[in-house]
Protein backbone atom coordinates (compact mmCIF):
# COMPACT_ATOMS: atom_id res chain seq x y z
CA UNK A 1 0.00 0.00 0.00
CA UNK A 2 1.33 3.40 -1.00
CA UNK A 3 1.39 5.58 2.09
CA UNK A 4 1.32 9.36 1.81
CA UNK A 5 1.84 11.94 4.54
CA UNK A 6 -1.92 12.63 4.79
CA UNK A 7 -2.49 8.92 5.53
CA UNK A 8 -0.27 9.20 8.60
CA UNK A 9 -2.52 11.94 9.98
CA UNK A 10 -5.48 9.62 9.50
CA UNK A 11 -3.88 6.49 10.95
CA UNK A 12 -1.89 7.92 13.82
CA UNK A 13 -4.48 7.42 16.56
CA UNK A 14 -5.19 3.84 15.48
CA UNK A 15 -1.44 3.23 15.46
CA UNK A 16 -1.19 4.43 19.03
CA UNK A 17 -3.95 2.02 20.07
CA UNK A 18 -2.33 -0.84 18.11
CA UNK A 19 -5.45 -1.19 16.01
CA UNK A 20 -3.89 -1.01 12.56
CA UNK A 21 -3.61 -4.20 10.55
CA UNK A 22 -0.05 -5.48 10.58
CA UNK A 23 0.48 -5.02 6.84
CA UNK A 24 -0.69 -1.40 6.88
CA UNK A 25 1.24 -0.74 10.09
CA UNK A 26 4.46 -1.94 8.45
CA UNK A 27 3.85 0.27 5.41
CA UNK A 28 3.10 3.24 7.64
CA UNK A 29 6.28 2.70 9.68
CA UNK A 30 8.27 2.39 6.47
CA UNK A 31 6.98 5.83 5.44
CA UNK A 32 7.53 7.37 8.87
CA UNK A 33 11.10 6.19 9.05
CA UNK A 34 11.86 7.98 5.79
CA UNK A 35 9.84 11.16 6.39
CA UNK A 36 11.20 13.62 8.94
CA UNK A 37 7.90 15.50 9.18
CA UNK A 38 5.80 12.40 9.83
CA UNK A 39 8.39 11.07 12.27
CA UNK A 40 8.11 14.32 14.26
CA UNK A 41 4.33 14.07 14.24
CA UNK A 42 4.49 10.42 15.29
CA UNK A 43 6.82 11.17 18.21
CA UNK A 44 4.99 14.27 19.43
CA UNK A 45 1.57 12.61 19.10
CA UNK A 46 2.69 9.57 21.09
CA UNK A 47 4.36 11.79 23.68
CA UNK A 48 1.17 13.83 24.10
CA UNK A 49 -1.09 10.81 24.63
CA UNK A 50 1.49 9.16 26.92
CA UNK A 51 1.55 12.28 29.10
CA UNK A 52 -2.23 12.46 29.39
CA UNK A 53 -2.49 8.76 30.11
CA UNK A 54 0.02 9.15 32.92
CA UNK A 55 -2.16 11.67 34.74
CA UNK A 56 -3.24 9.74 37.80
CA UNK A 57 -6.92 9.32 38.74
CA UNK A 58 -8.13 11.99 41.13
CA UNK A 59 -9.06 10.49 44.49
CA UNK A 60 -11.72 11.63 46.90
CA UNK A 61 -9.67 12.91 49.89
CA UNK A 62 -9.94 10.64 52.97
CA UNK A 63 -11.74 13.23 55.10
CA UNK A 64 -14.22 13.99 52.34
CA UNK A 65 -14.71 10.27 51.75
CA UNK A 66 -15.76 9.71 55.38
CA UNK A 67 -18.12 12.67 55.11
CA UNK A 68 -19.50 11.24 51.86
CA UNK A 69 -20.10 7.81 53.43
CA UNK A 70 -22.02 9.37 56.34
CA UNK A 71 -24.11 11.39 53.91
CA UNK A 72 -24.68 8.36 51.67
CA UNK A 73 -25.89 6.22 54.58
CA UNK A 74 -28.39 8.82 55.79
CA UNK A 75 -29.54 10.30 52.47
CA UNK A 76 -30.26 7.02 50.68
CA UNK A 77 -32.35 5.79 53.59
CA UNK A 78 -34.31 9.05 53.63
CA UNK A 79 -35.02 8.82 49.90
CA UNK A 80 -35.80 5.14 50.20
CA UNK A 81 -38.45 5.73 52.87
CA UNK A 82 -40.19 8.29 50.65
CA UNK A 83 -39.77 6.15 47.52
CA UNK A 84 -40.92 2.76 48.79
CA UNK A 85 -43.86 4.14 50.77
CA UNK A 86 -45.48 5.62 47.66
CA UNK B 1 -32.22 -13.38 47.22
CA UNK B 2 -34.08 -11.32 49.82
CA UNK B 3 -33.15 -8.05 51.46
CA UNK B 4 -31.84 -9.72 54.62
CA UNK B 5 -28.48 -10.50 53.05
CA UNK B 6 -25.78 -9.78 55.59
CA UNK B 7 -23.81 -6.60 55.00
CA UNK B 8 -20.58 -8.52 55.22
CA UNK B 9 -21.67 -10.68 52.31
CA UNK B 10 -22.69 -7.73 50.16
CA UNK B 11 -19.08 -6.90 49.48
CA UNK B 12 -18.64 -10.22 47.74
CA UNK B 13 -21.66 -9.91 45.47
CA UNK B 14 -21.36 -8.82 41.83
CA UNK B 15 -22.83 -5.49 40.70
CA UNK B 16 -25.78 -7.17 38.98
CA UNK B 17 -26.95 -8.80 42.24
CA UNK B 18 -26.46 -5.62 44.24
CA UNK B 19 -28.54 -3.73 41.67
CA UNK B 20 -31.35 -6.30 41.98
CA UNK B 21 -31.27 -6.02 45.77
CA UNK B 22 -31.20 -2.22 45.66
CA UNK B 23 -34.21 -2.19 43.33
CA UNK B 24 -36.09 -4.16 46.00
CA UNK B 25 -35.29 -1.53 48.60
CA UNK B 26 -32.03 -2.81 50.07
CA UNK B 27 -30.25 0.48 50.73
CA UNK B 28 -27.13 -1.28 52.03
CA UNK B 29 -26.73 -2.97 48.63
CA UNK B 30 -26.90 0.43 46.94
CA UNK B 31 -24.37 1.86 49.40
CA UNK B 32 -21.98 -0.97 48.53
CA UNK B 33 -22.42 -0.35 44.83
CA UNK B 34 -21.58 3.31 45.24
CA UNK B 35 -18.61 2.66 47.54
CA UNK B 36 -17.27 0.17 44.99
CA UNK B 37 -17.27 2.76 42.21
CA UNK B 38 -17.04 6.10 44.06
CA UNK B 39 -13.37 6.76 43.25
CA UNK B 40 -13.87 6.24 39.52
CA UNK B 41 -17.02 8.37 39.47
CA UNK B 42 -15.34 11.12 41.49
CA UNK B 43 -12.30 11.12 39.21
CA UNK B 44 -14.47 11.25 36.10
CA UNK B 45 -16.46 14.24 37.40
CA UNK B 46 -13.31 16.03 38.55
CA UNK B 47 -11.78 15.75 35.07
CA UNK B 48 -14.78 17.63 33.72
CA UNK B 49 -15.19 20.25 36.45
CA UNK B 50 -11.61 20.70 37.70
CA UNK B 51 -12.92 21.92 41.06
CA UNK B 52 -13.06 19.80 44.23
CA UNK B 53 -16.14 21.40 45.83
CA UNK B 54 -18.14 21.33 42.60
CA UNK B 55 -17.07 17.73 42.07
CA UNK B 56 -18.25 16.68 45.52
CA UNK B 57 -21.64 18.33 44.96
CA UNK B 58 -21.96 16.69 41.53
CA UNK B 59 -21.06 13.32 43.06
CA UNK B 60 -23.90 13.63 45.57
CA UNK B 61 -26.27 14.69 42.80
CA UNK B 62 -25.18 11.69 40.72
CA UNK B 63 -25.84 9.28 43.57
CA UNK B 64 -29.32 10.68 44.24
CA UNK B 65 -30.22 10.60 40.53
CA UNK B 66 -28.93 7.05 40.22
CA UNK B 67 -30.93 5.84 43.19
CA UNK B 68 -34.11 7.55 42.04
CA UNK B 69 -33.81 6.14 38.51
CA UNK B 70 -32.43 2.72 39.38
CA UNK B 71 -35.70 1.09 38.33
CA UNK B 72 -34.98 2.27 34.76
CA UNK B 73 -31.61 0.50 34.67
CA UNK B 74 -32.19 -2.61 32.56
CA UNK B 75 -28.68 -4.01 32.75
CA UNK B 76 -27.92 -3.51 29.04
CA UNK B 77 -24.62 -1.96 30.10
CA UNK B 78 -22.60 -2.32 33.27
CA UNK B 79 -23.66 -0.36 36.34
CA UNK B 80 -20.45 1.68 36.08
CA UNK B 81 -21.23 2.64 32.48
CA UNK B 82 -24.78 3.60 33.43
CA UNK B 83 -23.85 5.71 36.44
CA UNK B 84 -20.96 7.28 34.52
CA UNK B 85 -23.50 8.61 32.03
CA UNK B 86 -25.45 10.17 34.90
CA UNK B 87 -22.24 11.59 36.38
CA UNK B 88 -21.22 13.17 33.06
CA UNK B 89 -24.65 14.75 32.67
CA UNK B 90 -24.57 16.15 36.22
CA UNK B 91 -21.07 17.53 35.68
CA UNK B 92 -21.93 19.08 32.32
CA UNK B 93 -25.08 20.74 33.70
CA UNK B 94 -22.92 22.38 36.35
CA UNK B 95 -20.25 23.33 33.88
CA UNK B 96 -22.73 24.89 31.47
CA UNK B 97 -24.15 26.92 34.33
CA UNK B 98 -20.76 28.49 34.88
CA UNK B 99 -20.33 31.42 32.53
CA UNK B 100 -16.59 31.28 32.90
CA UNK B 101 -16.54 27.99 31.00
CA UNK B 102 -18.84 29.13 28.21
CA UNK B 103 -15.97 29.26 25.76
CA UNK B 104 -15.32 25.53 26.05
CA UNK B 105 -18.86 24.31 25.43
CA UNK B 106 -19.08 24.93 21.69
CA UNK B 107 -19.72 22.06 19.32
CA UNK B 108 -16.13 21.74 18.24
CA UNK B 109 -16.44 23.15 14.74
CA UNK B 110 -13.29 25.15 15.37
CA UNK B 111 -11.21 22.02 15.82
CA UNK B 112 -10.29 21.17 12.20
CA UNK B 113 -7.73 23.95 11.86
CA UNK B 114 -5.82 22.45 14.78
CA UNK B 115 -6.36 18.88 13.75
CA UNK B 116 -5.60 19.17 10.07
CA UNK B 117 -1.92 19.90 9.95
CA UNK B 118 -1.31 17.63 6.98
CA UNK B 119 -0.28 20.65 4.91
CA UNK B 120 2.15 22.00 7.48
CA UNK B 121 5.54 22.52 5.89
CA UNK B 122 7.49 21.70 8.99
CA UNK B 123 6.72 19.83 12.22
CA UNK B 124 9.12 20.19 15.11
CA UNK B 125 9.96 17.17 17.21
CA UNK B 126 9.83 18.35 20.82
CA UNK B 127 8.96 14.93 22.22
CA UNK B 128 12.35 14.31 23.81
CA UNK B 129 12.55 17.59 25.65
CA UNK B 130 13.57 16.70 29.22
CA UNK B 131 11.26 19.36 30.63
CA UNK B 132 8.24 17.31 29.50
CA UNK B 133 8.43 15.20 32.61
CA UNK B 134 5.47 14.25 34.76
CA UNK B 135 7.55 15.28 37.77
CA UNK B 136 6.85 18.85 36.70
CA UNK B 137 3.89 20.41 38.50
CA UNK B 138 3.73 23.10 35.86
CA UNK B 139 3.35 20.51 33.13
CA UNK B 140 0.56 18.75 35.02
CA UNK B 141 -1.24 22.07 35.32
CA UNK B 142 -0.76 22.73 31.61
CA UNK B 143 -2.18 19.30 30.77
CA UNK B 144 -5.19 19.76 33.05
CA UNK B 145 -5.82 23.29 31.79
CA UNK B 146 -5.61 22.06 28.20
CA UNK B 147 -8.36 19.56 28.90
CA UNK B 148 -10.64 22.43 29.87
CA UNK B 149 -10.04 24.05 26.49
CA UNK B 150 -11.38 21.18 24.40
CA UNK B 151 -15.03 21.33 23.30
CA UNK B 152 -17.01 19.01 25.54
CA UNK B 153 -17.96 16.36 22.98
CA UNK B 154 -14.25 15.72 22.40
CA UNK B 155 -13.23 16.18 26.02
CA UNK B 156 -15.63 13.52 27.31
CA UNK B 157 -14.14 10.93 24.98
CA UNK B 158 -10.54 11.64 25.93
CA UNK B 159 -11.36 11.73 29.64
CA UNK B 160 -13.05 8.33 29.52
CA UNK B 161 -10.63 6.63 27.13
CA UNK B 162 -7.19 8.05 27.90
CA UNK B 163 -7.50 9.34 31.46
CA UNK B 164 -9.98 6.91 32.99
CA UNK B 165 -8.71 4.06 30.84
CA UNK B 166 -12.13 2.72 29.82
CA UNK B 167 -12.42 0.39 26.78
CA UNK B 168 -13.56 2.13 23.58
CA UNK B 169 -16.84 0.17 23.47
CA UNK B 170 -17.67 1.30 27.02
CA UNK B 171 -16.85 4.91 26.13
CA UNK B 172 -19.24 4.68 23.17
CA UNK B 173 -22.00 3.23 25.35
CA UNK B 174 -21.48 5.80 28.08
CA UNK B 175 -21.75 8.66 25.61
CA UNK B 176 -24.47 6.95 23.58
CA UNK B 177 -22.60 7.29 20.29
CA UNK B 178 -21.20 4.74 17.84
CA UNK B 179 -17.75 3.22 18.23
CA UNK B 180 -16.74 4.82 14.92
CA UNK B 181 -17.81 8.27 16.16
CA UNK B 182 -15.97 7.65 19.42
CA UNK B 183 -12.75 6.80 17.57
CA UNK B 184 -13.12 9.83 15.34
CA UNK B 185 -13.60 12.19 18.29
CA UNK B 186 -10.72 10.56 20.15
CA UNK B 187 -8.41 11.11 17.18
CA UNK B 188 -9.37 14.76 16.85
CA UNK B 189 -9.11 15.39 20.59
CA UNK B 190 -5.64 13.85 20.73
CA UNK B 191 -4.51 15.92 17.75
CA UNK B 192 -5.86 19.06 19.39
CA UNK B 193 -4.08 18.28 22.67
CA UNK B 194 -0.87 17.67 20.72
CA UNK B 195 -1.29 21.10 19.15
CA UNK B 196 -1.97 22.72 22.55
CA UNK B 197 1.08 21.07 24.07
CA UNK B 198 3.16 22.23 21.13
CA UNK B 199 2.02 25.81 21.75
CA UNK B 200 3.16 25.47 25.37
CA UNK B 201 6.55 24.06 24.40
CA UNK B 202 7.11 26.77 21.81
CA UNK B 203 6.00 29.48 24.21
CA UNK B 204 8.38 28.35 26.94
CA UNK B 205 11.25 27.25 24.73
CA UNK B 206 10.50 29.31 21.65
CA UNK B 207 14.03 29.88 20.46
CA UNK B 208 14.83 26.19 20.68
CA UNK B 209 11.83 24.98 18.69
CA UNK B 210 11.21 27.69 16.10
Amino acid sequence: MLIRCKDIFEFISEMYDSELEEEIFNDVMEHINHCERCLALYHTFNKTVDLYRSLKPVKLPAKKKRQFHRWLHIEIRKISVRYFRR
Amino acid sequence: MNTSVQTTKLKELPDETLVDLAKKGNTSAFEHLIKRHEDRIYSLIYRILNDKDETYDALQETVINAFQHLKNFRGKSTFLTWISRIAINCALMRKRAQKKYAISTDDGDNLPKYVDISNAEHITDWSSDPTLSMESKELKKVLNDSLQKIPEKYRNVIILKDLENRPIEEVAKTLNISVAATKSRLHRARMYLRWLLEQYVKQVYGTKYK
